[in-house]
């Protein structure tokens, strides 16, 4: 009672302090009061006041429920995840427990990285409110100081004020292209009629950009370029180039793969990593440096010419009836000489046969294992050749896809049961053909007005584009790319492919970073950041203070797909094909957060952009519309019916107007699921040979090539490449092979294989990690713990290098330096580092080391071949770390190394 | 309880409430002129100094803290805002979280269990946060609002004699600051004495944890005047 005596005792002395009426307690009559506090941070009258007695409340997880919430990443895979939900707070997660999982039909599991999505969704770390840099304003930016300065917080109005002015300022004095826009923000400058810069990029697919000339896939994707996976059943043998699903594309791909295993099928994998895929499969690794898969392919061609008697293992019927371009008597019309492929293999046109030998000291592994390949590929064998994107994720492997289904051709593996030629990749790993169920549209949104253009430029080149520098602006590939497998055949002769394309200048002052990560997935970010320092004027939104973000002067934050009434499905077309996944929205926006679209709606209000602009359907009759037209396909694998049967009831508790229906589940039913499924079983109707018309009549049913069948001799794909590519060196018909820019003979001095290596001497290609959908995820706690992210070198670099586990190591090329920890693995190919794509950078501004080991703050801006973006390719340098060593990921403070 | 009882009383609530709402709102909002001004005033200062005593220099120190909020000009009150803004709201990562989910869970996220058992709180005295649903229930500053508020109720109790009213709330308050304060708060002083800056927030957290300790005693003491 010390105090209280106390002030018994002193009691006059301490009457001050009320300042008259005993009543009058509380602030009210002080100076306190009149400081404002944030409202977010007060409380105000709910209900009746009432004093109960003291008792902590019981948190008990009665009276929430379970919410499917989709994981809506562009990660490879596409799963299952479910929130519990109590009072708006996720308890909680869950995936799919309720499918039934077995070898044929799985279960939709989601990964470790949609198990924590929630950390995503209620990151402490979110974007909160608009913010702007301290030092930039308008007409005085100081860029310089983008990514090293304080901020302040302002409010949306401002924000869509100062983006406002600076779009019409920038527009009114510089004219066209003056603004580099990405994703969201396009919307807004379409809509005003502003030309403005658009980077395209050949991204995942690599080499595997633009299909349409060679008659695989869709004209975009390659859903179905290959059998379905129950005929895969019946492959003897898997040989795959950069397969690594259990990587790249997590959820059941590596299940589907394990099932063909697990019933014989005997895996050979080339790659330069011995992948956990490779492991789980008991795969025969074939070690090979990355940018050489041309060459190993046009050895195997080689053996199987050489060593074929009478058909013995090439299918002539097949290269007769279906191909061109392979000999002289099959020859495409359009051919501009008379070279053709056998002619080529065997040396004849350039004094170099392409042997075992020859491919054996560029690609790394022994030539007989090259032999020994070959003649599994040969007719006789049920074989699957799968390529994944991966290794045409190297400059100069445009033909790398030709080539593919070139070596795939030659024994025969088109188009029959148990053979089958293609890419896996994404979503479609190692579950190929149409669609089994088919997400319905949300119908129009209403909106109106604005039409809107961009020129074009490659991610090889924008960083130079935004420093003034001269760029090609084709939409040549973004053509190819994008519209249907025969659209390119009219659109070609909208270009001129007998010459060079100009080049142009654009004089960009401002950035618009659209929820983009430009300086985490685009190559050169060193130079990004100097070009983001640049201009003057800066914006990025999105989720957290990424790599990107942190280069803005005004940051907005945006809500997660959890946050938002969802207009449709995510991702819709994504999906395997088994699958549609669905989600409402779960939770209430973090913060001032909102969603991209309503951020639009915001600059465009200080632009003049009226409402009806951006369309009247509310977001809740759009999904509707697009779960109601949903169809699924009948067991007899002809006819479709509609998913969901919908009743009266039901169109009044959505709010919507529509109309009953009958279909396959209820509609409350998807909606708590979250998923429906497609079961499948051995015989069922559902399987789908890829190619199987065209090789029974190919006259009938050509292909999407311009000769209608399939060319080993492309000569469009060879113009093209001429005419609207990046090269000196000129591409031919023939998938030739060329030592690729910072590719292996790029290691040694001179390029000589046999001589003195240079001062980057080791590859560097980028693997995908399973802490990482690209860049989003890298900065979850968890995560970090689990996948530690550092550069896998073999034992034999370390030792040589006197690095051990765990070191800090600095990995230098001619274009930046990164820090990471030394992960030293014999799985690695010697000559060989990786490091994983996606991280984000944290960079020492006094030394220009990158702390956080990003991928491309590493690589450079290369613009060659059609501008591929050749991540996987990379002349480095590793060395022990003089500095200090760095800490793990999960322990660094901040994002902004000070 | 006699008059002269309930008078020390009536002041003792009064000095909380004042302090527990001059924190709600330190903690709660970019500093501005006019709370730098309020915080360091003649007033301020006989609050605080009225839990002056033997057992805690709780009070001095806090008192400390807020006399250098005095005479702030333009220059400094720039620099602290600053410093509010990378301690409270970023943009970048926070070294110190201002929530207690950030601290039972561990995994740097909000809106988590003890959002939940902070809002059950809340609603159980008839009170909930201003912009639920889109903020979390459990920062420090609405929390420190809600014992402000609880106190000017339990006052109230004391000058209309419901001393039984008084005793549950007090016994409400001293759970409230056992299982959703005194849980966190002294790991997060602990993570603010990181801040690149020590110009204010660093100390303002290390001073309320301590007197928020403090409060303890003095429940204790205040509920045995009803005795």
């Amino acid at each position: 009672m010390a105090l209280i005596q106390n002030l018994l005792d002193t009691m006059i002395s301490r009457r001050s302090f009320l300042k008259g009426s005993a009543a009058a307690i509380g602030t009210a009559s002080f100076a306190l009061s009149a400081a404002a506090v944030a409202e977010s941070n007060e409380l105000k009258a709910a209900a009746e006041e009432t004093i109960p007695a003291a008792a902590e409340p019981i948190v008990g997880e009665d009276g929430g429920k379970w919410v499917a919430a989709a994981c809506p990443h562009n990660c490879g895979g596409k799963c299952l995840v479910k929130a519990y939900i109590k009072d708006g707070v996720i308890l909680r997660q869950k995936t799919d427990d309720f499918n039934t999982d077995d070898d044929i039909n799985r279960q939709q599991r989601s990964c470790l990285r949609g198990m924590s999505q929630q950390y995503q969704a209620r990151g402490l770390d979110r974007l909160k409110y608009p913010m702007k840099r301290k030092n930039w304003t308008p007409g005085n930016p100081n860029g310089h100081l983008r990514g090293q300065d304080e901020w302040e917080r302002i409010t949306w109005d401002e924000a869509a004020q100062y983006i406002a002015d600076e779009i019409k300022r920038i527009n009114e004095t510089y004219g066209d292209n003056a603004i580099l826009c990405a994703g969201a923000g396009t919307d807004v400058l379409n809509k005003m009629n502003i030309n403005y810069l658009s980077a395209w990029k050949t991204g995942s697919w690599g080499g595997w950009f633009a299909p349409a000339m060679l008659g695989w896939g869709d004209g975009c994707n390659y859903y179905d370029c290959n059998n379905d996976r129950l005929d895969m059943l019946n492959c003897e043998y898997v040989v795959a180039f950069g397969y690594n699903p259990a990587w790249s594309s997590l959820g059941n791909a590596t299940n589907y793969a394990k099932t063909w295993k697990e019933n014989g099928t005997k895996f050979i994998l080339f790659d330069p990593i011995y992948t956990d895929t490779a492991a789980v499969l008991d795969a025969q690794w074939v070690p090979i440096r990355p940018g050489t898969d041309m060459a190993a392919m046009l050895a195997m061609a080689y053996v199987m010419l050489e060593e074929d008697k009478d058909g013995s293992l090439i299918d002539w019927d097949f290269l007769n009836r279906c191909c061109v371009g392979f000999d002289s008597e099959h020859m495409p019309a359009d051919a501009k000489d008379a070279q053709n492929f056998f002619g080529y293999v065997k040396g004849e046109y350039d004094g170099t046969p392409k042997t075992p030998e020859w491919a054996s000291e560029i690609c790394g592994m022994p030539a007989e294992t090259l032999r020994e390949v070959a003649r599994i590929l040969g007719k006789n064998n049920k074989v699957a050749l799968l390529s994944s994107w991966a290794s045409a994720r190297n400059y100069n492997t445009e033909q790398l896809p030709q080539l593919v289904i070139a070596l795939g051709a030659m024994g025969g593996h088109i188009g029959q049961s148990g053979h089958t030629v293609g890419p896996t990749a994404w979503n479609h790993t190692n579950n190929f053909g149409p669609r089994l169920i088919k997400a319905g549209s949300g119908g129009s949104t209403g909106a109106v007005g604005g039409t809107g253009s961009s020129t074009s430029v490659s991610e090889t080149q924008q960083w130079d584009a935004v420093l003034g520098k001269p760029f090609n602006p084709t939409t040549l590939w973004t053509m190819l790319n994008g519209n249907g497998p025969d659209y390119w055949k009219d659109a070609i002769g909208g270009y001129d492919l007998t010459k060079r394309i100009e080049n142009i200048t654009a004089n960009v002052k401002m950035i618009w970073n659209g929820s983009t990560s430009r300086l985490t997935n685009s190559e050169g970010s060193k130079k990004g950041i100097e070009a983001h320092r640049a201009v003057e004027f800066v914006v990025g939104q999105g989720h957290f203070l990424t790599a990107t973000n942190k280069y803005s002067d005004i940051v907005l934050p945006i809500t997660t797909h959890w946050e938002r009434d969802n207009a449709g499905y995510i991702w819709e077309g994504y999906y395997n094909r088994d699958i549609l996944l669905i989600s409402d929205k779960v939770i209430e926006p973090y913060f001032e957060a909102v969603s991209d679209a309503e951020a639009s709606i915001k600059i465009g209000e200080k632009l003049g952009l009226t409402a009806d602009m951006w369309g009247t359907v509310p977001a809740k009759q759009r999904l509707f519309n697009a779960v109601a037209t949903t169809t699924v396909i009948k067991e007899d694998g002809q006819t479709w019916e509609n998913l969901v049967s919908i009743t009266e009831e039901d169109i009044k508790e959505w709010g919507v107007e529509g109309q009953p229906q009958e279909g396959r589940i209820s509609i409350k039913k998807y909606m708590e699921d979250g998923l429906y499924r497609v079961d499948r079983k051995v015989g069922d109707n559902f399987g789908f040979i890829h190619k199987k018309a065209f090789r029974d009549d190919p006259e009938a049913n050509p292909i999407g090539t311009n000769s209608g069948k399939i060319e080993f001799y492309c000569q469009t794909y060879a113009d093209a490449i001429n005419s609207h590519g990046f090269s000196e060196v000129e591409y031919h018909g023939l998938p030739k092979y060329q030592p690729i820019a910072q590719g292996y003979e790029s290691t040694f001095e001179n390029g000589d294989i046999k001589g003195a290596k240079s001062a980057y001497p080791l590859q560097c290609m980028n693997p995908h990690y399973q802490r990482r959908a690209h860049s989003i995820f890298d900065n979850i706690p968890w995560l970090q713990e689990a996948c530690t992210n550092p550069l896998f070198i073999s034992k034999i670099d370390a030792m040589e290098r006197g690095i051990q586990d765990g070191d800090t190591v600095k990995i230098t090329s001619a274009y930046g330096e990164g820090l990471r920890h030394a992960c030293v693995s014999v799985r690695m190919m010697p000559g060989v580092v990786g490091l994983p794509h996606g991280k984000w950078n944290r960079v020492d501004e006094k030394t220009g080391i990158d702390h956080g080991g990003s991928e491309n703050y590493v690589t450079g801006e290369v613009a060659t071949g059609m501008g591929i973006n050749g991540y996987n390719s990379l002349n480095v340098q590793v060395s022990k770390y003089e500095g200090d060593p760095i800490p793990a990921d999960c322990e660094i403070p901040q994002t902004i190394l000070f | 309880m006699n008059a002269e009882m309930k008078e020390v009383v009536l002041t003792l609530m009064a000095g909380r409430a004042y302090v527990f709402s001059l924190l709600h709102k330190m903690l709660g909002a970019e500093p501005t002129k006019t709370l730098m001004d309020a915080v360091s005033s003649e007033e301020s200062m006989q609050a605080v100094a009225l839990f002056e005593s033997e057992d805690s220099d709780a009070a001095k120190k806090l008192g400390n803290v807020l006399l250098a909020c005095r005479g702030m000009d333009e220059e400094r009150l720039d620099r602290v805002r600053e410093e509010y803004t990378r301690l409270f709201i970023g943009p970048d990562k926070l070294i110190a979280a201002p929530w207690e989910s950030v601290y039972t869970t561990k995994e740097r996220a909000l809106f988590q269990e003890s959002t939940l058992a902070v809002r059950g709180w809340y609603q159980n005295y008839g009170y909930e946060l201003a912009q639920a649903p889109n903020y979390p229930d459990d920062h420090i500053s609405p929390m420190l609002h809600f014992l402000a508020l609880t106190t000017e109720r339990a006052a109230a109790c004391v000058r209309d004699d419901v001393l039984c009213g008084y005793r549950n709330m007090l016994e409400g308050q001293k759970l409230f600051e056992q299982n959703h304060i005194l849980n966190w708060v002294h790991q997060y002083a602990e993570d603010m004495d990181k801040s690149r800056t020590k110009l204010l927030y660093p100390q303002l957290v290390r001073v309320m944890a301590d007197f928020m300790a403090y409060d303890q005693q003095l429940v204790k003491e205040l509920l045995k005047a009803a005795d």
